[in-house]
């Protein structure tokens, strides 16, 4: 999904509010839709209840003798879940406004 | 009763039909490689009950032998193009992620409804295995969706998932291969060790330091194995049962779901886990090989401190 899709869109964009863009930092824009993508999926998807990792703690749960539920589990992905698209999204938010900073750099030193 | 049986039996039907697709692949230099590989996973599916310990883990490491010595090539289906895709996808534009979506929403909505279908003072099925049981019916009943959408067959659908199966080839069955792993640690005494380590370490009566113990353990023990399916385990033999949950009376259920999204936080920041922090760099022309981990570590610091603070308040 990060190649076709959200790569190209978060360069474009880029590109688009800050004009054209030094190699070095569409490299950085790429790793982080890269690092976008990592975040969500792993922190998104212990909320669905038949994913591996709830089916290996349930199993393991277990096999120990503690019978849970994985919609259980799953619930208490909640509060890591929404942590993680607050931490993650301040720090895209960051990492924008440090662009938009190189870009009025780089015009000033044009004029 | 319907339990697992039934639905092992459909796993095992589909991975057996991907061997027999992919056997008959000409396309694919390498497909007796995938016919075994696939074959050998659908025996352990249809079959494993009978094979005992022994026979499962010679099945097992004949699979390592074979997608690490011979390889597993890439298939191709029979009835797959670009214009045909295309023409569906304009025909049926949004409508087409109906079937994606009715398989979450089917499994909740079956995990939450089965436990209650009782016939004749039994119920219909296990009560330990309704969430499994319901996943495998949305999956059914998403296919006969699709089906009915499409207007495709059935193989083309079997045929369509082997191609994707072969995309990601043996690195599919990386999760299931590390978790029985960390189950072997665990089995040797990792996780005892690991608990006695702890145990010496940290105040015997902080609760917090337990904590911080458990979720940073998992952390660490990851980034080393590159998934925290093989940590989880050892990690959770050694301190989290024996600690949080039985001297301090911990709830199993968040100590185990915030334990394992700890053990996440220890993935982000490592080059063992390549399928998500190297091979993207590759894919996304990047000369820098650990820019997407660089990108990560301050999230996945963040995010751990996060996990520890929700785990000491939550899990007593």
């Amino acid at each position: 999904m990060v190649r076709p899709l959200i790569a190209p869109m978060a360069e474009a964009a880029a590109e688009a509010q800050f004009g054209p863009l030094p190699a070095s930092t569409r490299e950085r824009i790429r790793a982080q839709a890269g690092a976008a993508e990592n975040v969500g999926y792993f922190f998104g998807e212990d909320i669905f209840i038949a994913i591996g990792s709830i089916l290996l703690m349930r199993g393991f749960l277990q096999q120990n003798g503690i019978l849970v539920e994985p919609l259980e589990l799953s619930v208490w992905a909640i509060p890591t879940a929404i942590s993680a698209a607050i931490i993650h999204c301040a720090r895209l938010y960051l990492f924008e406004r440090k662009l938009k900073n190189a870009a009025a750099a780089r015009e000033k030193a044009r004029t | 009763m319907i339990g697992l049986l039934p639905v092992y039996l459909l796993a095992g039907l589909v991975f057996g039909a991907i061997a027999i697709l992919s056997a008959l692949d000409r396309a694919n230099p390498k497909r007796w490689a995938n016919a075994a590989f696939w074959g050998l996973f659908a025996t352990s599916f249809l079959l494993g009950d009978h094979l005992g310990d022994l026979g499962n883990g010679v099945l097992v490491i004949s699979m390592v032998v074979i997608a690490g010595i011979v390889g597993l090539g890439q298939g191709r289906a029979r009835n797959s193009n670009m214009e045909m895709r295309n023409s569906l996808a304009q025909r049926h534009g949004n409508r087409l992620f109906v079937a994606a979506l009715a398989i979450p929403t089917m499994t909740l909505i079956g995990a939450l409804t089965f436990p209650r279908i009782v016939i004749g003072g039994a119920p219909l099925f296990d009560p330990a295995q309704t969430t499994l049981v319901a996943f495998a019916c949305s999956v059914i009943l998403a296919m006969a969706l699709a089906r009915l959408m499409l207007g495709e067959r059935v193989p083309a659908a079997l045929d369509e998932g082997r191609q994707l199966l072969d995309l990601l080839s043996w690195a599919a069955l990386l999760p299931q291969m590390l978790a029985a792993l960390g189950a072997v640690f665990a089995l040797a005494g990792l996780g005892t060790a690991v608990g006695d380590l702890v145990a010496q370490a940290i105040p015997a009566d902080s609760r917090f330091a337990t904590v911080a113990a458990y979720t940073f353990g998992m952390a660490i023990f990851t980034a080393m194995m590159g998934n925290a399916f093989a940590a989880f385990p050892v990690m959770t033999a050694g301190i989290g049962l024996p600690l949080i949950v039985m001297k301090f009376g911990g709830d199993p259920v968040v100590m185990a779901a915030i334990g394992m999204l700890s053990g996440f936080c220890g993935t982000l920041t490592t080059p063992m886990a390549a399928n998500f922090n190297l091979v993207p760099i590759a894919l996304l022309g990047i000369q820098d090989r650990y820019a997407i981990i660089k990108a990560q570590i301050p999230t996945a610091i963040l995010l751990l401190m996060t996990n520890t603070v929700l785990m000491y308040v939550f899990v007593f």
